[in-house]
């Protein structure tokens, strides 16, 4: 699968977890000032989360900006399915989604690229503990590309932690997923 | 009796109370005529127990043949009309709770055609403005008009999300209560397929999302804790699906 560069996605290396440990405390340092450098917490929380980001086959990390938004984090994974997978794929995920696909799935809609991959999108409002009051502790769009007739599902999680500019955000992930090739 | 939701736009509990209550009741009826021939059959076996000869015997012969399992079917009558009765006590929660919803949903789109209306009266006075003191006041005004606007429009999407749960809850018992009246047949509900590359999906869906909450958490300005609104921003599916075909082919569904 292919993606071409789109302005305001600035990926973090996901060459070996150390590339992308070291990219991500650059990060880190950029969003808390320059007082963190000195905080050896933030090299050991970076290596975690690039451990946890290659754990769990992220391919895709990187950082979303738009003059009008708080920056979001982008992170996409790919799926091999067994089979092909057929014409109805999109709408049985979407009813997956739609039915278990958790309380804090606020809506599920499918669209598709223009050159006709099926995207079924899920906008997530999370919560730490789903009987709190507190307010939400982040804000998701997942969408999963299909390659119809393939195997290969493409899956990517858009977070931010403010929601301010989410609109933008999302603009912006939408021109990455245009750029999407299986071919 | 079908029910408009103009507020809502939908039926989040569609159904018909009176023909699922008119369905439990034949059920129930038809399961008490069937309670009283097993006995009856018992009883007759019992009193022409001392009746013989050939009629007698062409008799019981006629009554060995009677078919049997009554019980059974009395049984699995009684098991329907209950999965209905229960039915019926759900839809017709539901069915109050849409029309709560939807009396919310209706009062909100009258109150944002107001508020349309001032933000339009405000802007005109704004662009009207003859000095630039005026134009201040009527500027302000304007940015009030529009922030109750926006005030309302979130709140019309909030209720039109909680009818949209609704839905799915519904959508769900019924089914179950289907389930239910199948197996009360005595069969078991067929289930369709499922691909199984679904549940491979779902676990990756979970994974991302786990994995950029902890990223996006570590790269919170210090000091700043995560603020998302209550009831978070709203319309960044649609914003997506628009983004991916700027000719405008994606409405979303």
């Amino acid at each position: 699968m292919k993606l071409a560069a789109v302005k305001g996605v600035r990926p973090v290396s996901t060459r070996s977890v150390e590339d992308t440990a070291r990219e991500l405390t650059k990060l880190i340092l950029e969003a808390r000032g320059v007082d963190s450098a000195h905080d050896p917490g933030v090299a050991l929380a970076a290596q975690d989360a690039a451990e946890m980001a290659h754990d769990n086959g992220a391919k895709l990390v990187a950082v979303v900006e738009h003059p009008d938004a708080d920056p979001g984090v982008l992170v996409g994974m790919v799926v091999q399915s067994d089979g092909p997978l057929g014409p109805d794929s999109a709408d049985e995920l979407r009813a997956y989604l739609e039915d278990g696909g958790g309380a804090d799935i606020r809506e599920v809609t499918e669209a598709s690229t223009e050159r006709g991959y099926p995207v079924v999108i899920a906008e997530r409002i999370l919560l730490t503990d789903p009987l709190r009051t507190g307010p939400p502790t982040g804000c998701q769009l997942q969408a999963v590309v299909i390659e119809p007739g393939g195997r290969t599902l493409a899956v990517f999680t858009l977070h931010s932690v403010t929601g301010r500019g989410w609109l933008e955000l999302a603009g912006v992930l939408g021109a990455l997923l245009s750029t999407v090739d299986f071919g | 009796m079908a029910t408009s939701y103009h507020g809502l736009g939908f039926d989040p509990a569609p159904g018909d109370l009176d023909a699922v209550a008119a369905a439990a009741a034949r059920f129930t009826a038809a399961a008490e005529a069937l309670a009283g021939i097993d006995p009856a059959l018992r009883r007759t076996g019992e009193a022409t127990a001392d009746w013989h000869g050939a009629a007698a015997e062409a008799f019981r012969a006629r009554l060995r043949d009677t078919p049997a399992g009554f019980e059974d079917r009395r049984l699995g009558l009684r098991r329907a009309a209950d999965a209905l009765d229960r039915w019926a006590g759900v839809l017709a929660a539901n069915r109050r709770r849409a029309e709560e919803l939807d009396q919310l949903a209706r009062r909100l789109r009258t109150r944002i055609g107001a508020a349309l209306d001032e933000v339009t009266d405000r802007r005109n006075a704004a662009d009207l403005a003859a000095t630039s003191a005026a134009a201040a006041t009527a500027g302000a005004d304007l940015a009030a008009a529009s922030a109750r606007l926006t005030e309302l429009e979130a709140e019309l999407a909030e209720v039109l999300d909680r009818a949209r749960r609704l839905e799915r809850d519904h959508l769900r018992a019924a089914d179950a209560c289907a389930d239910e009246l199948v197996r009360a047949r005595g069969s078991e509900p067929a289930r369709p397929e499922r691909n199984p590359v679904l549940g491979t999906v779902a676990g990756m869906l979970g994974r991302s999302s786990r994995t950029a909450d902890t990223l996006a958490g570590l790269l919170l300005p210090a000091g700043r804790p995560a603020a998302v609104p209550e009831r978070g921003p709203a319309g960044g599916a649609a914003a997506l699906a628009g983004a991916l075909r700027p000719s405008g082919g994606n409405t979303g569904r």
